[in-house]
């Protein structure tokens, strides 16, 4: 399969969970009538979608990140390969886009005032974003990600 | 045991009668039979906690079952998302979320109702069988909880209260008045920051916006951003896919 299209620097392809292997959660609610939906026919691909910031977030967060969600989710085909510090090259012409423009304008999506998930269940209590310390993450390396 | 009488054939149910709230939530016990879904009713149970409500037996399927004052039944949820949408809604309350919602929130129950109601509009604009069914199908839960764990996922994209992971502490929903459930609303009205999961409807235009709304938030994001996108491939080449496209049309940022 070619995956270079999305295995990229911003789009990174990190797997894939064949249609056999895909089971969708119980359905969790209905109309009137109790209906399953028809018999799935496709993958579902996982698309990592990142800045530079982000990854390296992730790389110092974790040392080896796929190799930890294949453990979780082992039906999916993960392209077991590092991922790396360097920093995003900026191509040309993504700078002038118009739409990129116009999008530079929108507020960060920051929540609105909650009193956050039911903490008696949540793996990870964080309603503040999530300080990686970017300053002490190593710089054009790879990790083992 | 509940007022009023007891369904006796299937849906719709029976006229129910009630006072104070508009709407009343009654759990009822469904029996599969072979072939198509043939439905049983037993008589149901008036309850405000469906925690002493569930019931649970071999060969049976115990589902919320949300009737209108006209004894129609408008929806069905699994008996846990009443319990979830219930605290999700008390959270909001106390938070002020329902302060600037119009018209204001009478009660947990007419919320209730609204909530079937949009889902059943959303899915309605849609002819197409495959896009319809994508309304209900939701992310085991092991997915995300091992994006959660690993990937400091703490935002849910493009979901609904009626399927988002409680476990999340954010999520965002399409219809402004879901904030009644704690939502934030419009997830294309901001840039995406921290750490997401996304798993649109499977609607090309909508899986392409999301993927460009993920590519140009990371392009322009000062903050940590990573989004993590859960996308169907329906042909054997992802390249067909117009989101992967997408991706190739901007390799670098």
């Amino acid at each position: 399969m070619h995956h270079s299209a999305a295995n990229t620097h911003v789009c990174k392809f990190l797997g894939t969970i064949p249609s056999n292997q895909l089971q969708y959660a119980k359905v969790p609610f209905w109309n009137n009538i109790q209906i399953p939906p028809s018999k799935h026919s496709w993958r579902l691909q996982i698309i990592a979608i990142w800045n530079t910031k982000g990854r390296i977030c992730l790389n110092a967060h974790i040392k080896d990140l796929l190799k930890e969600l294949a453990k979780e989710i082992p039906e999916a085909k993960w392209e077991l390969q590092n991922i790396h510090n360097h920093p995003y090259q900026t191509a040309l012409g993504f700078g002038q886009h118009s739409g990129l423009n116009k999008f530079n304008k929108l507020p960060n999506d920051h929540p609105q005032a909650s009193e956050g998930p039911d903490k008696t269940s949540a793996l990870i209590s964080t309603d503040q974003p999530h300080n990686c310390n970017i300053d002490k993450a190593p710089q054009n390396s790879s990790s083992q990600i | 045991m509940a007022g009023g009488h007891a369904p006796q054939n299937g849906w719709p149910c029976k006229l129910v009668r009630s006072t104070g709230f508009p709407y009343r939530i009654f759990i009822l016990t469904v029996l599969y039979g072979f072939g198509p879904y043939r439905t049983v009713t037993v008589p149901y149970m008036r309850s405000e906690n469906v925690d002493t409500a569930y019931k649970h037996s071999t060969g049976t399927d115990t589902v919320a079952c949300i009737y209108n004052v006209d004894g129609n039944c408008k929806g069905m949820l699994t008996p846990e998302r009443p319990n979830i949408l219930r605290k999700a809604f008390d959270r909001a309350k106390r938070s002020g979320l329902h302060d600037h919602v119009q018209p204001p929130s009478i009660s947990f129950a007419s919320e209730l109702v609204g909530l079937i109601a949009r889902k059943d509009i959303s899915a309605s604009k849609h002819t197409n069988k495959k896009i319809k069914d994508s309304f209900a199908r939701i992310l085991p839960s092991h997915i995300t909880t091992a994006f959660q764990k690993w990937a400091l996922v703490t935002k849910e994209k493009m979901a609904s209260p009626l399927d988002y992971d409680p476990k999340s502490p954010h999520y965002w929903s399409e219809h402004p008045r879901e904030k009644v459930f704690g939502a934030n609303t419009n997830a294309f009205s901001t840039r995406l920051s921290g750490f997401s999961i996304c798993h649109p409807i499977h609607h090309e235009n909508t899986m392409l916006l999301a993927t460009r709304h993920a590519i140009y938030s990371a392009a322009v994001s000062t903050e940590d951003t990573a989004t993590f996108m859960l996308l169907p491939s329906w042909n054997k080449k992802m390249t067909t896919n117009p989101y992967a496209s997408l991706c190739r049309k901007y390799p670098r940022v």
